[in-house]
């Protein structure tokens, strides 16, 4: 599942609405938003969703970590895959790259909202829809202001 | 309010104010629910052998074979608010190389509205259990536990184990025959 990231440098929390394939269905769909958190200190564990960014790509992927092994002085590698995919990601990372680690991590999905990112997917897609929008709300604005004026 | 857009604008975006609070109210009913069951997992078969990790890097490695059995009664993890269990099943381990190891080896997902008895078995594992090395001969102490994500309709996302666990220890010797 490829997503649309709005991580902001200073907070750790982010968010980031899901625009493309299912490969997290049914848990995920394209426009569902997920809250996630990045801190550092939070050990990955098997089972948690991920998102991470494959060096030299720019989309990040939102996907469960399937294995990690963990070294004594805290280096990890670990092993994704996408609940809705036959395969791990192994097929998607980087040529010779078996593992992901930390530093690949973009942040930890911790929480979900469905269908919010719709109107953003909508305006992506069908750039008319776009347009309707605007000069629909750009009626009612004219209408507000007309009616407030007479009142005056 | 003397225009079917202005009509129709406040009737949307009081749709959505109470579709918004609904959704909240949905997650501040369950956000602090505990979702833990009791599990039952049994072993029945377990073998090992050694080969050329074919899933990635091509280093002769341990492979584990486990057969196992699993029940649990998912019922009451279900409210209105979960949408669906992402069961899986986690075998953990330390090796000489590294501290700590966990290998999913068969998840399932259960949607609600589908049986939520689980009573499973002789299940062989979905994913190849390779070790990072040659860590899984002789070693004593692997747990299997049962867990699962709750995919809410609107919420946390959190990860719960069940509780029970079965420990397995797996042969001194890799298996020669063929047959799995």
């Amino acid at each position: 599942m490829y997503v649309f990231v709005h991580v902001p440098r200073q907070s750790r929390l982010g968010y980031i609405a899901t625009q493309e394939i299912g490969s997290m269905e049914p848990a995920f769909h394209r426009g569902d938003l997920l809250f996630l958190t990045n801190r550092v200190e939070d050990p990955i564990r098997v089972g948690e969703i991920v998102v991470f960014r494959i060096e030299g790509r720019e989309i990040p992927i939102v996907h469960r970590v399937l294995k990690i092994h963990e070294k004594e002085n805290g280096d990890i590698k670990f092993l994704t895959k996408g609940d809705n995919n036959s395969v791990d990601d192994r097929g998607l990372y980087k040529q010779g790259q078996h593992w992901l680690e930390k530093k690949d991590v973009v942040g930890r999905a911790r929480g979900f909202v469905p269908y919010i990112g719709i109107v953003t997917i909508l305006m992506n897609d069908y750039p008319k829809f776009k347009v309707c929008n605007v000069s629909c709300l750009n009626d009612e604005l004219f209408n507000a202001v007309r009616e407030h004026a007479s009142l005056l | 309010m003397n225009t079917v857009l202005s009509r129709a604008n406040s009737l949307f975006a009081f749709s959505l104010s109470v579709m918004a609070a609904l959704t909240f109210g949905c997650f501040i009913t369950t956000a602090f629910k505990d979702r833990s069951i009791p599990v039952d997992i049994r072993v029945s078969k377990v073998m090992i052998k050694n080969v050329d990790d074919f899933t990635g890097p091509r280093e002769r490695s341990d492979l584990g074979f486990v057969t196992f059995d699993v029940s649990a009664n998912l019922q009451p993890i279900f409210d209105w608010n979960v949408k669906e269990l992402f069961l899986y099943l986690t075998a953990e381990y330390s090796t000489k190389s590294n501290a700590l190891n966990q290998v999913v080896l068969w998840d399932k997902i259960v949607l609600r509205g589908d049986n939520t008895k689980l009573n499973l078995r002789d299940v062989k594992s979905k994913y190849f259990f390779f070790d990072d090395g040659n860590g899984l001969r002789s070693n004593k102490n692997i747990t299997l536990t049962l867990s699962w994500n709750v995919v809410p309709n609107a919420g946390i996302l959190p990860l719960v184990m069940g509780s029970g666990h079965k420990s397995l220890a797996f042969p001194e010797s890799y298996e020669t025959a063929k047959s799995y």
